[in-house]
This record gives C-alpha cells, structure tokens and sequence, in this order.
C-alpha cells in the first residue's frame, strides 16, 4: 500500500513540475500586460514595444531610421565593444545586439514549414551560442498560432523562418511581427524584403517540376523543358497540382502564367492544364509525393533547393521550366511580443549576413537573396532560370478574384 | 427411447475425463449420474447431448448410431444449472424458441406455449421479463422450454442446485412427477446422492471419469460394491477388513456371519446398531464393548461416536423425550444383526 | 443503496468535475460560440454552405462503410481467433492488434504503393492502372486500422458471453447459423453497438487518412484541417466543427440512450475453450477467408514499411541500406522522449481519474453524477483536432477570460503556450478509457464490498486503498496501456498546442511524410512503433511484477484445465 502511494505521491509531483515549470514563463511575461495589447494594429507596434516594460530596447524611433547605430541612444548599443565587432566582421557576420557572454544559454522558439534547414541553425548556434528550437507546421497552422498566442498575450515563437513569404505579408498585416530595421538589408534588392522591415528574404523559393523519369521513359513522354510541353498528349491524368486555393505554390502558379500570358491567353492555357490533372492536392507537397509513389509523371512544386530529392531517388529529377518560372522569396521574420529581442534580432542579422547566406546556399542549395557569396557546385543558379515578374501585392488583391474564376475553370 | 452407451471416452490433453464407459438406459427411465464435481458426469451428458464429441465410443439411441449426430438433430432437450434461459427474451419467447426453430404455425405454438406453461405453473407469466422471475420460477421456465419440442430425452445438468433446500425438494418432486406423466427418457446429473435417490429409476455413481457403480436406488444405497460408492451414499461405517484386529468380540461376531473371502469392506448402517447399558452385560467375553467419544442430536435420531479400540463406528438411536442419553466416556455395550452387514 | 461518502472522496470528486467542465465542456461550448461569432466567414456563403455539405455527406458515407466493414471484420476475427481450434492462434491474436502501436500517416502511404496506379500489387503484378485516391483508399486503410479496435471490443466481449445459453439453443434444434443469428449476436448487440460507436467517431475524426489517399474526396475532418492550414480560416474550420459534432453526438446520444441499456453479461463462464465445432463448413470458411484476407493484408502492408525503412527508394530501388535510421539523430531524440513523457504521463492521470471517478459515480451516486458521465465520456465524440481548436480559443485568454476584468492585480496564467495544456487536452480526452474501463470492472464488484469492509472496522481511506483500490488494479492497468499507447500516436487533438520545446515523435512523422521523404518517415514510424511496443512491455512487467516473479520462480509448474 506505501508503495501505491508513494507512485500517486510522485505522479503528482511529476504533472506539477511539468505544468509548473512551463506555466510561469507566459504567466511572468503576461502580467505587464493589459488586455488592450492583444488586439494591436501594427501601426501602434512601436507603442507596445514601450509599453511592455519587460522589453528593454532602443527607442522606437529607432526602427525607421536606415542608419541604426547613428541614432542609437539606447543603454544597450553602447554596451556594445568596438572589437567585437571587428572580429565578427571577420566571421562573415555581425549583430549591433549581440552580447556572446548574456546569450549563451538563451533558446530561441522559432515556427516553421521544414526541418531541412536544421543544420543552418545548427551553424548558427556554433557562431552565436543561441539555440533554436524549431517547430514545423503548415503555414496556415503558424499563422493561426501567431494570430491566438498574439490574442493570449503569450507568443511562443520568437523568431518565424521559412514559409511562403504571402503569410509573413498577413502577418506583418495583422501586427504579428516586429519589425527591424536589419543593417544588411539594406544589401537585399526591395523584392526581397518587406519596406517596413517586417520580414527579410532569404533565399528563393522557386516552382519547379518534379519529373518521374522512370516513367517518362516507360510511356516514351518527352521529357518536358517548358510549361506548354505540360499539355502534350501522353501525360492526360499525370500531372499532379495543388489547389491553389490551399496551396501557395498553386495559387503562385496560377497567377504567375496569368501575369505573363494575360487574361485570356493565360485561363485558355489553363484550362487545357486543368485538363491533365485528375484532382488538385490539398497540400503544396503532395504533387512531389505523388511523383515519387508513380501516382504522376509530373508534379509542380516549390523548392528552396532541396536537392535531397533528386539525390535520395534515382528516378526523380527536378525540373525548372525553361520559359520561366514562378518564385517567391522565404522570409524570415521577428514574432511580435518576444522576450528574446536581441537574440531574435542577432539571429536576423546572422541569417541575412555573408555568413548565413553562405550557409544556406552550402547546406541547402538553396539560390540565396544575397549574390556576394560563392555560389557551390550544383546549385540552381538563378541566373539561368527565367524568373516570371510577380507583385506580390497584386498577387494579395487579387486573391479572390482569381479562386472564383478558377473554381469556374474547374470541370463540374 | 432407449440409450446405449458404449465405450465412451474423452480425452482433453492427455487427461481423460471420461474412461471407457458403458451404460444402456430403458425407455421412460429416468437414470441419475451422480459424483463429485470432476467426476465427468457433466462430460457424459454433453456427449449424449451432442455439445461434446466423444473421443472414442458410441452413442445409440433406439438401436440407431448417433454419435457423428449434430446435437441439433438427437432430439434431446436439456436443463441449465444456471437456467440458460435467454435474457434478451420474454418468458413465452424463451419457451417458444423451439418450436420457431421448428417453423411451427404461430397459432400452434401459442397453444403448445400455453400448455406447457400451464404444466409447469407458469400460466400467466409469459410476457414477465427473465430478469423478473425467481429462482424457482427461472428453473420452471427452463424446463417448460425443454419440454415444448417434446424431444426423446430430457437431460438435467445439475438443475436444482441454485436453489434452496425447501425449494429444491419442490422441484424434484415436480420434474418426477412430469418426467412420469409423459414417460420421457431422461437424465439427471446430481452431486447429491438423496436428490437421485428421490427422482431416479437407475443410478449410475461416478469417480475419476468411471462408473462405479449402476444399478436401482436401493440397491446401490443398501449393497454398494465399493468404498467410494458406500462414503458417496451417505454411509458412515465403511470398515476395511485388512484393519480389523481378530482378536476382539466384534471380529469374532462378523466372522460367524459372513466369510471375508475376496471381500475388502464392511458396511453396518449406523440405525443397525442396538447399544445397551454396559453394566447390564451378561457374557463378558462376547459382548462387544464400546466408548461414547462425542454425541450429536440429528433431530429425530442421536448419533453416537464410538470407539473400538483401533476402530470407529457411528450408532443411530431414535430421540424420544425418554430415552436416556449416554455420557462422553461411558462404556456401552453394542450389538448388531448379521443381516444388516453388506460385506464388499 | 445508501453509501456512506468518505469526505475526502467528496473533494476529490469536486475538483474531478470542475476539471470535466474546465477542460471538457467549456472547450467544446467555446468552438461553438468561436465557429457563431465570425459572421463574415466565407463558410456562410452559400458556396461555403454547399461545400459542407458534401464533406459531410463524404464523412457519413466513409464512416457508415467503415463502421460496417470493421465490425463485421472485427467480429469476424473474435469468431475466428477465439471460437475455432488452429495453432498459432496465440500469434495472430497479437497480429491483429498492430494498428493500435502505430501512426496511421505511413500506413497510407504503403497503401498508396502497394495499390497505386503504379502500386506493386496493382500494377506491376496485376497490371492494373487505377487510383488509390478516393474514398476506397480512405475506406480501406481506415478498415485496415479500425478493425483492430473492433476485434479488441468484440472478443473481450465474447469472452464473456455465457456459452450455455448457445447450447441450450442449439439442443432445442437451432442450427449453428440460427444460434449465431438468435443468441449469440443479440447477445452481444450491446457491445457490437458501441464497438461501431467507436469506430464511426474514429473515423468521422480521422483527418490524416483522407489528407493523404483521399484525393479530391476530402471529408469533414480532413477540410477543417486544410480550413486552417490552406485557407488559414479557423473561424469557419469550427463552423464546418460543429456540422462534424453532430452527427457524432447523435451517434452517441443513440449509443448511451437507446443501446448500451442492458448487458446479458454472466461472469462465470470462461468461454475460452469453447470450440465451435459445428459451424457449416461455408460459414467456416468465409470466416477463415475473410480473417486471413485481413491478416495477410495488415502483415503485408507492415513488411512493407519494414522494408520502405530499410531500402533505398521505397517503391523503387529496393537496396539494402540504414540511411533512413541515420538520418534520425542528435536534436531527433528529444520527441521521442517528449512522446514517451507525454503518454506515461497522461496515460497515469487519466486513467487513475477515469477509473475512480467510474468508482465513485457507480458505488457512491455523488450530484451531478449523470452530467458528470456525460461530461467525462463526451471527448469519445468530439474529433481530435476540433477539440485542439476548443482548447486553443478558450485557454488563449487568462483563466477563462474572466480574469481579464476580475482580477487585474493577480498574475494571470494563461494555458496555451505552455506545456500543461498538451498533458491537460490528452488526459481529458482519454479519461473516458478509464471511466469505461471501470464501468466494465465494477460490473462484476458488489457494492457491499464496501460496507463489509467498514463492517469490519476498517476506516475510510483504509477501505479505499486495501479494498477498493486492488479491485480495480486491472482496470486501471488495462486503461493505462490503451491510453499509453494511444498517446504515443496522438497527433490531431495536440496538433494546434504544442511548444517547439516540446515536439512529439508523431509530429515529426507528419512533417517528414509531407517532406517527401518517405522512406525517412517508415523509419520514424517503426522507431516510435518499436519504442511502444517494448514500453507497453515493459509496463506490462510493473504491473504484473508479482505473476512474472511466481512464474520465474516456478516455471515447472503445470495447471491441468478442464
């Protein structure tokens, strides 16, 4: 009987411990604040960030200006040592926030759609000392989190890397994120990155086509260079596509062939490529899993690199479309309401530095914002890709009007 | 319809429950399978029945071979020990489950229901829940469910003994009573010997998967042919031969009686045994003397343990409100008449 | 019956049913009242309203053909494995229960290349080209997983049918055919009902099946989820929420109301030996046929995540290789903790809570005793990831929201973002496994067992530990092994809540699986299937501690059953 007891006794202990320990971070963080903050705009961010006065950094002021360490008053920027800085611009980066002894045990949460990029967080946990710990969900999935934890007062993540650069846009909307006037982004061309420093472009994210050779050769289908070979005879029931209404990839698609071809021309070619997709994926991913289960020859997808599937299958070769392609770039971004500010900024500063483009090209192949670094063997070398025009925000508005028109499109 | 047992053995894993047995039942006898739990009474009935297929041996019935029968096909009902009757049913549905299988008119089977209810006093209760009804009456509804199809052979598992004693004694009376007015083949498995006793034209006493012993109520109380027989029927003085010292009165009387040639046991009713005051005694040396070791009242009867020397017997008095009872350790004189004496 | 309530029984029952309402009812009430307020969803356009519909109808249709299938199979299968002599019945009574220890996500994708377009079977043996995708492949891998619940439910049941009545039957003339038909299932109608109740609520909630193999035949379930993931709608994701709940509360209200009313359970018989040997040969054999179909199927869909984890190119280059387990290293280990902790844990709580709670509505008839059951068992009818929503819009705001405007000075916790509110959302949604568990347990305890305890002069609490606690030992554990296991595999309702800091194994799964890396994700899967499996086992030992250690001590000893 004592030792049915002692197990309830230590049970309890257990839960306590864990609810407990992981309780009182949102619990210390919420009580400055007012309930008011939770439904912010992100006109009055700058505000917050006075308000919360558990949050110690520069004036707001200091976010609009280009030339950060010139305005720079704040206690915190002078902690800063020149010599530092000299040796961290000899490691390919440099962080005006970055303080090795005060971060060294300091863990970052951060949201995002893959778990590809761990060994370039890895790289920047040995520059930094700052661990990340990464989360992957689906876009929507960390959009609807930021939006309820912002609405709880509690964010989780601290930083949000990778996804499609439309729901870092909502989410800059929504006052989700914070944004950061980032030294180097001044170094990225304006399409890459959001005018109010909400978000920075990492590396690109193009559509591709994932092409089961295997099967190409098997039904003597040529293998196809350009977006009208999609619609040769041969591949009737063998392209898979996502839903554009659901998937980002999709919808870019789509609206990138109507931007290029025009209305009319662009909804007839559509038309007879809705013609071979037997039904639209839910997800972004799915056209890829279903090249590589034989369940098409052709699936359109998004990739930031990733060479990992043309090298692990042997039959599958990743295709970018000679007459150009759709693309857009992966952000990453501060999440609104963090308490790790100044490692979240470090970490910024870090990825869109020499150093973490490097990184990323290196590790993932990936064609990355910046083009002052080496570019390796066997990347995508966007040079050579055809890159179709997009507006972003054209792509926002019309939104809407493009899913109806599509749905019409769609064979009843 | 008579029954022929032939052979008949079951085997579960190398431990055989039933060995070689042999039994031929009359029509319209009602023959009781009595043992102690274990015994494979109950594995018996189950292969008469069908439930069970014998692992060798035969089964006949009328002169016919049924032992490949399906149990459906032998035409035999059967009575629970714990009823079996059908919880998601009503009493009228329970009994007329038979007859449905049988594809009987609905308008036939009321009536049939209703006699048969009537039969067992029942009548009235047939819409009544299974849950609803007592004991007595689940074992009533039981067996009008048995009796509806009119099959060739009733068989009883154990039918009364979640009842009490009152109770039980009813009912024994009452299967009798019917199993006599329609003369129905029947068997009845029992581990209570005065129960079989009561009901049964035959008993077959059972051991360890054998039959000991088969043969008519009295004969098998009064004359066992062997020791577990005797003890299973009730008996008390059950003496090995072997353990008896010559030397004593006792011994002395028996052997002017009987010769113990290829005889193993003695068997002497304890209400044979005539106990006089010791003191009273007038041929010493042939009177067998004994002591009161313990006394119990058993109602109508005073059962006296004595002892014998080596040798322990029970004596039976009848109780009267005269009769003087003898005293822990007061020696007594005892006496016997050959003829109660069964030798074995 | 009058029982003497312990206080300290009093308290523990008040703070059970204030968790019921916290964590059950007010979640559930909360998608509701989220799903009403957004008026300018896009789900209240007729287009939306449509739409709904035909997922519904989609839902229904799957669940309706799963629920029949699965429990005629389960009920195949109880009949086979339990009612018929072969040997090797032992193994294969093992074998049906795999589904239970794994993730369902990687079973779909065997599927999809065992019966593609170009599947292995399909195509390249049988030369077939047909879609996998459509409610077939949803149907077949849900009946694939499901029927292993079913088989689970029934065979305990028919364990505990009372064979004499069978007999009686059958000597009164009915065919093994008529006895099945006339007592044998109506016996079991009970348990056969809420076996499909079961099996219908899982899969109406079953979102990742359709998502992967339902094509463009996407269900209820499956389009919240895409609501929120591609639509990033959760508002209407909890409008088309509530269209889900009610059939899964009708079904259940019909269940608890109307079915499940009275059991014909006997406790003495022990019907395991029962051989029925007399069944017609064609029913013996449809049910032998049916029952290896089954197996064959489920063995052979897990060879080939087997060999999916240990080659090359699952589907294509079948070489011999162990990258897929290399892969997993380093940071990778923590979810497989973060699982284990989260089932141990939960799987404790809960079931301790459901079984004593069993314990005290059963024996003690506290108030509220009915909303209580209600409460405690709605969970079973509410679809993980709809109940993941509740959680999220309710514990967003600090203690309820109220203590927004009360209780200003106070420090207020707000659940969500920690990692309480994931161990909170599991052990409420299986605490109706222990409730159940307990029920079924206390069928078979009479309530005087109490009362002769406290006749004896025992105390209260003295009582409840010595007496009480012991008898519903096997509920608890039975109830701890299915909860474990089931946390082990939780994805939906957990899917919304949890931390970076807290990944869980199944998760990682997911994210692979969608990452294109499928033989990556056979490897996890049979990782986080073996890692069950030896801590089922191994829990299995600690509760049985004192059998295992007599058995050691005696392991000549033989038991002649009759």
């Amino acid at each position: 009987m004592k030792r049915k007891l002692l197990l309830v006794v230590l049970a309890i202990s257990a839960f306590l411990m864990i609810a407990c320990g992981s309780s009182n971070t949102p619990a210390e963080q919420n009580a400055d604040n007012t309930p008011a903050n939770a439904t912010e705009t992100p006109a009055n961010t700058n505000e917050t960030a006075q308000n919360g006065s558990n949050i110690t950094e520069p004036t707001d002021t200091s976010q609009n200006t280009i030339d950060n360490t010139s305005t720079d008053t704040a206690p915190e920027a002078a902690v800063e040592t020149t010599q530092e800085t000299v040796v961290e611009t000899d490691a390919g980066w440099h962080s005006d926030y970055y303080d090795a002894e005060a971060m060294k045990d300091v863990t970052l949460n951060m949201y995002g759609v893959t778990d590809t990029i761990i060994p370039v967080l890895e790289q920047f946990t040995a520059d930094t000392g700052i661990k990340v710990e990464n989360l992957t969900m689906q876009n929507g999935e960390i959009l609807q989190r930021l939006i309820n934890e912002n609405t709880a007062g509690t964010p989780i993540a601290d930083i949000w890397f990778t996804g499609g650069a439309d729901t870092f846009i909502s989410a800059a909307q929504q006052g989700l994120l914070h944004a950061y006037d980032a030294p180097e982004g001044a170094v990225l061309d304006d399409i890459m990155k959001d005018p109010d420093g909400y978000w920075y472009g990492t590396s690109l994210t193009l559509v591709n086509w994932v092409v089961n050779t295997a099967l190409i050769d098997e039904y003597g289908i040529r293998m196809p260079e350009t977006w009208d070979d999609l619609i040769q005879s041969g591949l009737e029931g063998e392209i898979s596509m996502s839903d554009p209404a659901s998937s980002g990839t999709a919808y870019n698609t789509v609206s990138a062939i109507l931007q290029v071809r025009g209305e009319k021309e662009g909804w007839m070619y559509l038309d007879q490529l809705i013609g071979q997709v037997p039904y639209f994926t839910a997800r972004g991913s799915d056209p890829a899993n279903n090249v590589l289960s034989g369940e098409a020859i052709v699936g359109i997808n998004a990739s930031n690199g990733d060479r990992e599937l043309e090298e692990n299958n042997a039959n599958i070769k990743i295709v970018y479309p000679k007459d150009g392609t759709g693309w857009w770039p992966q952000p990453v971004a501060i999440v609104e309401g963090t308490k790790k500010l100044d490692a979240a900024k470090v970490f910024i500063d870090w990825m869109i530095s020499k150093k973490g483009m490097q990184t990323l090209a290196d590790v993932r192949y990936a064609a990355v914002a910046r083009d002052d670094i080496s570019i390796p063997d066997g990347i995508v070398d966007i040079k050579d890709i055809q890159l179709f025009p997009v507006d972003f925000q054209a792509n926002a508005a019309n939104r809407e009007s493009i899913l109806l028109e599509w749905q019409n499109h769609l064979p009843q | 319809m008579s029954i022929d047992i032939k052979a008949v053995t079951k085997d579960y894993n190398g431990f055989s429950a039933l060995k070689a047995v042999d039994i031929h039942i009359q029509n319209g006898e009602l023959l009781a399978l009595l043992g102690p739990s274990g015994c494979g009474k109950t594995t018996l009935l189950r292969i008469i029945s069908g439930l069970l297929e014998p692992s060798s041996g035969e089964i006949w019935f009328d002169g016919v071979d049924v032992t490949k029968w399906e149990t459906q096909k032998r035409q035999t009902a059967m009575v629970f020990q714990n009823y079996a009757l059908f919880p998601h049913m009503s009493v009228e549905e329970n009994v007329g489950y038979g007859l449905k299988i049988k594809r009987m008119p609905k308008a036939d089977i009321q009536k049939r229901i209703d006699e048969v209810l009537e039969m067992v006093e029942l009548s009235g209760m047939n819409d009544r829940s299974i849950q609803s009804l007592s004991g007595g009456q689940k074992q009533r509804a039981a067996l009008a469910r048995a009796l509806i199809t009119e099959p060739k052979i009733l068989l009883f598992d154990e039918p009364l003994s979640n009842l009490d004693e009152k109770l039980r004694v009813a009912m024994r009376q009452e299967i009798r009573r019917i199993q006599q007015r329609i003369g129905i083949t029947s068997i009845y498995v029992t581990h209570d010997q005065r129960e079989a006793m009561a009901i049964a034209d035959k008993i077959a006493v059972m051991n360890h998967g054998e039959i000991l012993q088969y043969d008519r109520p009295e004969t098998v109380y009064h004359t066992p042919s062997n020791a577990f027989t005797a003890d299973f029927m009730g008996h008390v003085n059950i003496l090995q031969l072997s353990h008896l010292s010559p030397a004593t009165a006792f011994y002395r009387k028996l052997m002017q009686a009987h010769a113990f040639s290829g005889k193993s046991h003695l068997l002497l009713p304890p209400n044979e045994i005539l106990l006089t005051d010791a003191s009273t005694a007038a041929d010493i040396t042939n009177t067998i003397f004994a002591t009161v070791s313990s006394r119990e009242l058993l109602g109508n009867v005073v059962r006296y343990r004595l002892s014998l020397g080596e040798t322990v017997l029970y004596a039976d008095c009848l109780y009267r409100v005269s009769l003087s009872l003898y005293e822990l350790g007061q020696t007594v004189a005892i006496d016997f008449s050959p003829n109660g004496i069964h030798l074995f | 019956m009058h029982f003497r309530t312990p206080s300290p029984h009093k308290l523990i029952y008040g703070i059970i049913f204030l968790f019921l309402v916290y964590f059950i009812l007010l979640p559930v009430i909360s998608i509701v009242f989220y799903g009403i307020s957004s008026s300018d969803s896009l789900f209240f356009t007729t287009k939306g309203f449509q739409n709904s519909f035909i997922y519904l109808r989609h839902s229904l249709s799957v669940a309706i053909i799963v629920t029949i299938m699965a429990t005629v199979l389960g009920l195949t299968l109880s009949f086979t494995l339990h009612r018929m002599a072969f040997p090797g019945k032992g193994f294969l009574r093992a074998l049906v229960m795999l589904p239970f220890i794994n993730p369902p996500f990687v079973g779909s994708i065997a599927y999809i290349m065992l019966f593609g377009k170009r599947g292995l079977i399909t195509h390249r043996l049988l030369g077939l080209t047909i879609s996998p995708f459509g409610m077939r492949g949803i149907a077949t891998v849900q009946v694939l997983g499901l029927t292993a619940l079913a088989y689970l439910l029934i065979s305990s049941a028919i364990q505990k049918t009372n064979v004499s009545l069978e007999e009686a039957a059958r000597t009164m003339g009915a065919s093994e055919g008529k006895v099945l038909l006339t007592v044998t299932l109506p016996l079991m109608a009970p348990e056969i009902a809420g076996t499909a109740l079961l099996v219908f609520l899982a899969s109406m909630s079953d979102f990742s099946t359709p998502l992967i193999i339902g094509g463009s035949y996407q269900t209820l379930a499956s389009n919240l989820y895409i609501q929120i993931t591609g639509l990033y709608d959760m508002q209407s994701a909890a409008l088309s929420g509530i269209i889900l709940l009610l059939p899964c509360f009708m079904a259940f209200w019909l269940h608890k109301y109307h079915l499940s009313k009275r059991s014909y359970f006997s406790d003495d018989t022990a019907s395991d030996a029962i051989v029925s040997k007399a069944l017609p040969k064609s029913m013996k054999a449809i049910m032998i046929g049916l029952s290896a179909l089954y197996l064959i199927l489920l063995l052979g869909q897990y060879l080939f995540i087997v060999l999916g984890a240990l080659t090359k190119q699952w589907g294509y280059d079948y070489t011999f290789t162990l990258a897929h387990f290399q892969s997993l290293k380093g940071t990778q280990v923590k979810p497989f903790i973060n699982s284990f902790k989260l089932a141990s844990v939960t799987a404790l709580f809960a079931s301790g809570t459901g079984v004593f709670l069993a314990y005290l509505l059963k024996l003690h008839r506290p108030k509220f005793a009915t909303a209580a059951d209600l409460f405690a068992t709605l969970p079973a009818a509410v679809p993980g990831i709809l109940f993941g929503i509740g959680y999220l819009v309710t514990f967003r705001y600090p203690i309820l929201g109220v203590g927004k405007f009360w209780l200003t000075p106070l420090p207020s916790i707000v659940l969500l973002g920690t990692k309480a509110i994931v161990y909170l959302i599991c052990i409420a949604r299986f605490m109706n496994i222990g409730l159940r568990a307990g029920y079924a347990l206390l069928e078979h305890v009479h309530p005087d067992i109490e009362n002769a305890s406290y006749n004896l002069g025992a105390g209260q609490a003295r009582t409840f530990f010595s007496i009480m606690m012991p008898q519903m030992k096997s509920a608890f554990f039975a109830s701890f092994l299915r909860s474990f296991s089931d946390g082990m595999v939780t994805l939906g309702a957990i899917i919304l809540l949890i931390i970076p800091s807290n990944k869980v194994a199944v998760q990682q799964i997911f994210t692979v699986v969608k990452s294109n890396a499928s033989g990556d994700a056979a490897a996890i899967a049979l990782l986080l299937s073996f890692m069950t499996l030896i801590f089922l086992g191994f829990y299995y030992l600690l509760f049985n501690f004192r059998d295992v250690i007599k058995r050691l001590k005696a392991p000549y000893k033989k038991e002649v059953n009759l």
